[in-house]
């Protein structure tokens, strides 16, 4: 078996971004009209029956069509992934009550094709018409990881001319109220990126906001060769085996809303990159395009 | 030039049974695994035809007692994952490898949330206990030091978690990675299908429900069940003697971009997953042996897909052979990709073509060289197997007999 002593390493520029932060309060009119559409108009009530982190995820995805250099783009083959956290709690617990009440006739037939861990990017692919693969990653804690590892493997790969990746959860997770509603003060957060690979963004002649995602698969060997094993922190609570670089500390923030702030900073107050360690010892970061090329110059 | 990748082990639970052998004896012999149960407790009187998995296996090691106290879904995640390790020979000495796992999961929390919920749970009201999702469960109970996802495009879920795992291979980002689908019936999966009227309401006999292409279908027959593979280069697993049941040749997805549930009436954007797919493998249609149809017994999806054939194979589509295993497994939903990815196995392994049972009366708007009632002996060295999920997913999975 081949034994890599190298860290490998791909990277894709993020073209635009989109950022929504909604209150409960504030859902039902974004339900209703979560953004213009650069592509075809959304049809009415498209929405009706989307788990609230699909509605937040669409109104993101119209934010950074609008917002970016990627306005004049055609989306007709780009691929949307979605990986929300949770998806499904409010219109899941809001079924099982209906189902304990009415038996098996109450179920609404709604709830799996609403409320599944593809349903935001079902959602998104049909409303805007994009015609590239989509598909739901993660779904539970370690959403954000999983959706970044898989996106960067996506955009690495195949013709795709680029992908939407998009990040939901609730921030706090709410606790439902059995009626599809929550008594949680809470927010329902997405954030968008508009990803191409380097080599298409610099043929487009694109560099909006000058922005890089990086991952980092770690290096199976240490420096003295001696092999690191990699752990991932479920696997290993205590640390004992000792993954190959700890992520930083962090304040309590959930990652997400960490990096919804590092993207609605000014371009230059990110001076410091965005960064996740991953569960199984990768990294990504999201730094300026510049800072990463200064890494590579030194 | 991109590594060759081998499918080099496999673990499954289906309703044709569990090991490699026996699904495949019961596939090729035509057998139906669908079934009469008692899944709604509300009716007693009542009997679901379903194709269900009636005892999920105990990997090789593992204390049953200490098996059995895992939740149902974990139960059948964990056992396809160990005894695809063990069948891969990795079961031990796997230390100095890095393994991912890449499963297609479709609706994980709903799941657990219901099944807890059944037990007298209250578990979607407790946001404080989803801790640890399934695969990454599987990570730490099967001590795997990759990268750990799952995926989801309904009914295509596998499709794209196969996918994934290719291309970690291919990038260079594990030795070997764990890839499959997996998914069970609950009362609620049960009747959020039943009220979208996808099910068949037949009422006469289990076994004739399922009949995909066939005029007198009426809908779907729920499965459960998963199948998970091991993935490796080929240069890896030939330097550990490992043998391929098959390689992976290709991959292909797109969307219809159309409807959340109905599947296209324009098949230009499946046809082109198909194709991609063919690319992908660097083959043409006249180079397919056979091809896994999604169909599952819908009058709209199984017409579509016939569409989807004759423009992704062209002429070619008047000599392939296609055949529909959810005949006999039924829909097993986010486990159907990779369940109908093991037929495929079993077609290039057996050189057999398995059928499609109970196409009596194959649909005219379905145009295409069926494989009705029984297997039958074929040279079989490229497939090609559709996944069509809701959200308009598509996928095409290329397998190649391995040189």
């Amino acid at each position: 078996m081949s034994v890599r002593s190298f860290a490998a390493t791909c990277e894709c520029a993020v073209a635009a971004h989109g950022v929504i932060a909604a209150p409960l309060n504030v859902l039902p009119a974004l339900r209703e009209q979560p953004g213009d559409s650069v592509r075809r108009p959304i049809p009415p009530r498209f929405l009706r029956h989307s788990d609230e982190q699909t509605v937040v995820g669409l109104a993101a995805v119209l934010k950074a069509m609008h917002a970016g250099p990627l306005r004049e783009t055609c989306f007709d083959n780009w691929g949307v992934v979605a990986a929300p956290r949770f998806p499904g709690r409010l219109g899941g617990a809001a079924t099982f009550r209906k189902y304990g009440q009415g038996g098996p006739a109450a179920i609404s037939p709604h709830i799996i094709p609403q409320n599944s861990l593809h349903s935001v990017s079902s959602a998104i692919s049909i409303s805007l018409a994009m015609h590239g693969p989509n598909f739901g990653i993660g779904g539970g804690p370690e959403a954000l990881a999983e959706g970044l590892t898989v996106a960067m493997t996506l955009l690495d790969s195949s013709d795709l001319p680029g992908l939407w990746l998009v990040l939901t959860q609730w921030s706090p997770e709410p606790v439902p109220d059995g009626l599809g509603s929550t008594q949680t003060e809470t927010v329902c957060l997405a954030v968008a990126l508009g990803m191409l690979r380097h080599a298409k963004q610099n043929s487009a002649g694109q560099d909006p906001e000058g922005v890089t995602l990086r991952l980092t698969v770690p290096p199976r060997l240490d420096r003295s060769g001696r092999q690191v094993r990699l752990v991932s922190a479920a696997a290993d609570p205590a640390g004992q085996t000792g993954a190959a670089e700890e992520p930083p500390e962090r304040s309590g923030v959930p990652p997400l809303v960490e990096l919804a702030r590092w993207l609605a900073g000014k371009p230059g107050e990110r001076s410091a990159p965005w960064s996740l360690g991953l569960p199984w010892g990768g990294r990504v970061e999201l730094a300026r395009t510049n800072d990463f090329q200064q890494t590579k110059a030194a | 030039m991109t590594q060759r990748i081998w499918m080099t082990g496999v673990g499954a639970a289906t309703p044709l049974g569990s090991g490699f052998a026996t699904f495949a004896e019961n596939l090729l012999g035509g057998k139906s695994g669908v079934a009469a149960h008692q899944l709604l407790p509300q009716d007693p009187s009542q009997r679901q035809f379903i194709a269900a998995v009636d005892e999920i296996p105990v990997p090789p090691g593992w204390a049953e007692a200490d098996f059995r106290r895992y939740k149902r879904l974990e139960q059948l995640t964990l056992s396809c994952t160990a005894r695809a390790l063990d069948d891969a020979g990795l079961a031990d000495g796997r230390d100095d490898l890095r393994i991912g796992v890449v499963l297609g999961l479709g609706a994980e929390y709903l799941r657990i949330w219901e099944l807890d919920m059944l037990a007298g749970g209250n578990r979607v009201y407790t946001p404080d206990q989803d801790l640890l999702s399934v695969v990454h469960l599987i990570q730490r109970e099967l001590g795997l030091n990759g990268p750990a996802v799952s995926v989801a495009a309904a009914c295509a879920s596998g499709g794209y978690a196969l996918g994934v795992a290719r291309r970690w291979l291919q990038l260079g980002w594990v030795d070997a990675c764990l890839a499959g689908g997996c998914d069970l019936i609950t009362p609620m999966s049960y009747g959020g299908f039943y009220n979208l009227r996808a099910l068949s309401r037949r009422d006469d006999s289990p076994t004739l429900a399922s009949r995909p292409f066939d005029r007198a279908r009426d809908g779907f027959v729920m499965g459960e069940g998963g199948s998970v593979f091991v993935l490796e280069g080929e240069a890896a697993a030939r330097r550990r003697g490992a043998s391929a049941y098959a390689e992976f040749a290709g991959f292909g997805a797109t969307s219809d971009a159309s409807h959340m549930v109905i599947p296209s009436t324009e098949p230009q954007p499946a046809s082109r997953a198909v194709r991609l797919a063919l690319d992908d493998a660097g083959v043409n249609p006249d180079d397919v042996d056979y091809v896994n149809a999604h169909a599952a017994g819908t009058t709209v999806g199984d017409r579509a897909e016939a569409r989807v054939l004759q423009l992704a194979l062209g002429d070619a589509v008047a000599r392939v052979p296609v055949s529909s295993t959810k005949s006999m497994t039924g829909h097993l939903l986010s486990g159907a990709a990779a369940v109908e990815a093991l037929a495929c196995l079993v077609a290039i392994r057996h050189q057999a073509l398995p059928p499609t049972v109970n196409l009596d009366d194959p649909d005219p708007e379905c145009d295409l060289q069926h494989v009705p009632h029984c297997a039958r002996p074929a040279s079989v060295r490229v497939v090609a197997s559709n996944s069509f999920g809701f959200g308009g997913s598509n996928t095409c999975l290329v397998f190649r007999k391995a040189a």
